[in-house]
């Protein structure tokens, strides 16, 4: 059979070049495989989504809260095949461990227990009244709030579809420290430290208390810088507005809340007292530099199990000889 | 009597693969990675410096960034051409969080004219075969192909390079011999022109830009 082309084969320059330069480098299989296991379940999500989408605007529901609900809601009453914590995507890598819970956590229809292992993929949901503190690969921490789902794509994306989560990324390392909350809304890129959002239907709702984050607005080529003390508020319109808020009170007791007990038993009373700072958004002050040395010696012995970091506060300072008072966002450690 | 302008057949294409992929068929799942991921790693990698570790993450953010925006997807560019997009938003990101420039990687075909035409993909190229002892030469060569619809490219790697005959390139592509013949006479023009502009880019667009002539014509 004549081939046309081959009448360019010697003259021809595309032919010429595209024969020099070969073939394109291929990628390496097992890269293409292993992104391709982690896009799988965004894209069925995506495809849920958009299916419950078209049906709830069948039924004329236009309110975005109503659409954010009902979305959720379908979502919620699917029919899920069982995964173990540990497995969500068969070979998926574990990404997360859960270090605190109150009342029941799940990760797909499994429930989890304390030190179970949560895979890349797995979708967890806290019940009403319920909290986790987990712990990622790379170190930092992951709180749920109640009535909360999140996916977690990876050790740094994660996707908030109710609820709120609180983000701490002091303890991460290497590269693995930046992650990014994707919500309906927009993107929350950490650069570090800590950060909570929170689904607001219509909107959405990101405070940092340390550090700062990016947020990245669905539909939008801008980009939000948010340091610690501010809140940004988004709303369905795409418009954003700031407020001032505190790193510690009432916006951030559920944070409190979840956090896991500390091992006291042999610690430094120095390091107790920062994690209880930290976990509080406190500033840790001592009442001279004296007193600060004499901390920095003292040994702690004992247990605060099942206590709240305000709660094991209470216990141990008394215990061993120093008092405290709180004010303006400082924890004061003075002498009796 | 007012005339709009065509839709790109691939760019028509693409609408129909994302269509497919947010209806959930499978098989869109499979041809969206056959077709899409190894020129958006390569894409990424050239702009990375070629840490192949760091090119993995940006991939999967970026893929995992177009699955989940999906339906933001228009068909005003090509769909390769949009996830490239999203990419260079990824790496300008990354670069963002680590506070620090992004390594410096000249690569022309950034520029906004250059990412036209390599979307558009319109018409005539000439070039010297020495260039092409230059790995730049070769990496645009590549880039060329990846911008093409991914049938353009594929047909004519195997064509040019595996030197197959147009029989078996028509039965790789579920089409007629005649048909294949078409699609390798479109791919040959669109190459030509994405290429061309990327070469006059390379050389300053000087009137001395690099051109490919025929061993006959040879001046």
């Amino acid at each position: 059979m004549h081939e046309k082309h081959d009448e360019h084969g010697e003259d021809d320059p595309v032919a010429r070049i595209l024969s020099l330069a070969g073939r394109r480098p291929e990628v390496m299989a097992e890269v293409r495989a292993e992104i391709k296991r982690a896009a799988y379940p965004v894209w069925q999500r995506k495809v849920r989504q958009r299916a419950a989408w078209r049906q709830t605007r069948r039924y004329g529901w236009l309110a975005a809260a109503a659409l954010l609900t009902v979305t959720v809601g379908l979502l919620l009453v699917r029919v899920l095949q069982p995964v173990s914590p540990s497995a969500a995507i068969p070979g998926a890598p574990r990404v997360a461990t859960l270090e605190a819970m109150e009342g029941g956590v799940r990760a797909g229809e499994a429930e989890l227990a304390i030190d179970d292992a949560v895979a890349a993929g797995a979708v967890l949901r806290t019940e009403a009244g319920g909290l986790a503190s987990l712990r990622l690969a790379s170190g930092a921490v992951l709180r749920l709030d109640a009535s909360s789902r999140v996916l977690l794509r990876d050790a740094r994306s994660i996707v908030l579809e109710q609820g709120a989560v609180y983000f701490d990324s002091a303890a991460s390392t290497g590269a693995a420290r930046a992650v990014a909350v994707h919500t309906p809304l927009g993107i929350v890129h950490d650069i570090g430290t800590q950060f909570a959002v929170r689904l607001e239907p219509p909107g959405m709702q990101v405070q940092v208390r340390e550090g700062e984050v990016e947020l990245e607005r669905t539909g939008s080529a801008s980009i939000h810088s948010a340091v610690a003390g501010t809140a940004l508020l988004v709303g369905t319109d795409g418009a954003v507005t700031q407020r001032t808020i505190e790193p510690f009170g009432a916006e951030w007791a559920w944070v409190l809340r979840a956090a896991p007990a500390f091992e006291l038993e042999g610690r430094p009373l120095a390091d107790f007292l920062a994690w209880v700072s930290r976990e509080a958004g406190w500033q840790l002050r001592y009442a001279d530099p004296r007193l600060e040395e004499e901390v920095a010696a003292i040994i702690a012995h004992g247990s605060v199990a099942g206590l709240r970091p305000d709660q094991a506060l209470e216990l141990v300072l008394p215990s061993s000889g120093l008092a405290y008072r709180v004010e303006a966002g400082s924890l004061l450690i003075t002498r009796p | 009597m007012a005339i709009r302008p065509r839709v790109p057949l691939h760019v028509a294409e693409d609408k129909i693969l994302v269509s497919r992929l947010l209806a959930g068929e499978e098989e869109a799942f499979d041809q969206f990675f056959a077709d899409y991921f190894d020129g958006l790693y390569r894409f990424a990698l050239s702009r990375l410096d070629h840490d192949e570790g760091l090119a993995k993450e940006i991939v999967q953010s970026t893929v995992l960034s177009a699955l989940e925006s999906l339906d933001a997807y228009r068909g005003e560019a090509a769909l390769f051409t949009w996830l490239c997009g999203i990419c260079r938003f990824e790496i300008s990101g990354h670069f963002r969080r680590q506070r620090r420039a992004p390594v410096q990687v000249e690569l022309n075909e950034d520029a906004p004219e250059i990412r036209a035409v390599l979307d558009g993909l319109a018409a005539g190229l000439e070039g010297a075969e020495e260039s092409l002892q230059r790995k730049e030469v070769v990496r645009l060569v590549h880039l060329t192909l990846d911008h093409l619809p991914p049938r353009y490219g594929r047909a004519l790697e195997w064509k040019y390079i595996d030197g197959l005959p147009v029989r078996e390139i028509a039965s790789r592509l579920a089409l007629s011999p005649k048909a294949a013949e078409s699609v390798l006479t479109r791919a040959r023009g669109a190459f030509r022109t994405g290429f061309e502009a990327l070469c006059r880019s390379l050389e300053g667009g000087g009137e001395r830009g690099l051109r490919l002539v025929p061993e006959g014509r040879r001046e």
